[in-house]
């Protein structure tokens, strides 16, 4: 680029906001008495305009046909954190935490068992028990979950659910053990299920249990409602425990 | 066009759960940002991506929205985002092809008009590879302003920069395009 003249100077900047028009009325008229009478601001105008030109030649592709239903597909994944997160192994705080629930689960068990608990019935675990979205962990809390996209794309509805079979019903077809959480815990338990007094099912394996399990299981729920991730820490802690069996000598 | 209070009308829709108000506003916007986005980053690929992911950011968004901003500078905040940490991945700076490159002919198929036909192809390949080595903010202040039609405060905002630097980032952009068009020109 040639050197810009002194007198130039002051204008120099204003061509660019000449094109774009963002000058006031007074600051334009005074940069378009320049350009007139200035060959080199004349000229740098023309140069700078023909850059807009180029630009607007740059080839660029049409929206493909099938991008909203790329969208709609993604929607409905990112549209499910709970499966998502359940499936991704968890960040190091959350190793932190887990590690520290575990170790405080631990303690529990070693202090119950060191303290023989006295002969009282077994308590009942209201916490768990009172929890409706145990029932239905997913469908109910997020209920834009099973119909995502059917208003977002209405003539896409049906092969939409054909091409991506999980969007149907996303839940139970990725996460089985999600949608019936409570069969798992009755067969490694089988006592009848029993209601509360708000007629939420209890967990056989609490209601039965020797109350030192249940003091456990307590301390776990205690545990995982300070956890964000709720519901699904809560199980895999339970899964956990259950795993391990009683104590042992109980 | 949809006018400015459409775009708040239909995100304040979408916010009450109308869904078929994302559907109008994917159909509206989905165009100029890909255009953008391509432009941004010259892959197509990765253009149509970003699209997607802007909106499904806006999708999630949907309920903390506030029609404080222009719905338009919003969108083209996230896009711009977007772009530019696709801009910073090792794995773009590999990879430059788009459709000025790959899919476009110069002489082929090119009909009635040939010669102003691809004198503009020529062109619009030489802006491309123009545009692709100004420096980011420059890229997308002038994208925006030059070819999105947005306003200087418009830029600033999606840019998270005063409408002063702006006004610089889009001369400095378009004086270095004008010197290397002229230079491939001549």
């Amino acid at each position: 680029m040639p050197e810009i003249p002194v007198d130039c100077l002051p204008f120099d900047e204003d061509l660019s906001a000449l094109i774009d028009s963002e000058l006031d009325e007074g600051r334009e008229a005074e940069v378009r008495a320049h350009v007139e009478t200035c060959s080199h601001c004349a000229g740098r105008l023309e140069a700078l305009g023909s850059v807009d030109r180029a630009l607007a030649d740059i080839p660029v592709s049409e929206v493909p046909a099938d991008l909203s239903r790329r969208l709609a597909a993604r929607l409905a994944t990112t549209g499910a954190p709970v499966v998502q997160r359940r499936r991704r192994a968890p960040p190091p705080a959350r190793r932190w935490q887990r590690a520290a629930g575990a170790l405080a689960a631990a303690a529990v068990v070693a202090v119950a068992v060191f303290l023989g608990l006295p002969g009282e019935p077994p308590q009942r675990s209201p916490r768990l028990a009172l929890e409706p979205e145990l029932a239905e962990p997913r469908l109910a809390l997020e209920p834009e979950l099973a119909e995502p996209q059917l208003a977002l794309e209405p003539e896409l509805a049906e092969p939409q659910l054909a091409a991506v079979p999980e969007l149907a019903e996303p839940l139970l077809a990725l996460e089985p053990e999600l949608a019936e959480p409570r069969v798992e815990l009755a067969a490694v338990d089988p006592v009848p299920k029993r209601r509360d007094e708000a007629g939420f099912e209890r967990l056989p394996a609490l209601a039965d249990r020797d109350v030192d399990d249940v003091a456990l299981l307590l301390a776990v729920a205690e545990l995982a409602e300070s956890d964000d991730r709720g519901l699904v820490a809560n199980l895999e802690l339970l899964e956990m425990l259950v795993d391990l069996g009683p104590p042992e000598g109980v | 066009m949809l006018a400015p209070e459409e775009n708040v009308q239909l995100m304040l829709a979408l916010r009450a759960g109308d869904a078929a108000a994302f559907d109008v506003l994917f159909r509206r916007w989905s165009g100029p940002l890909l255009r953008y986005l391509e432009r941004m980053l010259r892959d197509r690929a990765v253009a149509e991506e970003l699209v997607q992911e802007a909106f499904i950011r806006v999708h999630e968004a949907r309920e903390r929205y506030r029609p404080d901003a222009r719905f338009s500078t919003w969108l083209y905040r996230i896009a711009t985002n977007l772009a530019l940490n696709e801009l910073r991945r090792p794995r773009h700076r590999a990879v430059h092809r788009s459709a000025d490159e790959e899919g476009v002919p110069l002489l082929a198929d090119a009909g009635p008009g040939t010669e102003a036909v691809v004198d503009a192809r020529r062109r619009g390949a030489a802006a491309a590879r123009a545009l692709g080595e100004l420096p980011e903010k420059q890229r997308a202040a002038l994208c925006l302003a030059a070819v999105e039609g947005l306003s200087y405060a418009e830029v600033a905002e999606a840019l998270d920069v005063t409408e002063k630097a702006v006004k610089s980032l889009v001369h400095r952009a378009r004086s270095s395009l004008a010197r290397r068009l002229a230079g491939e020109e001549g």
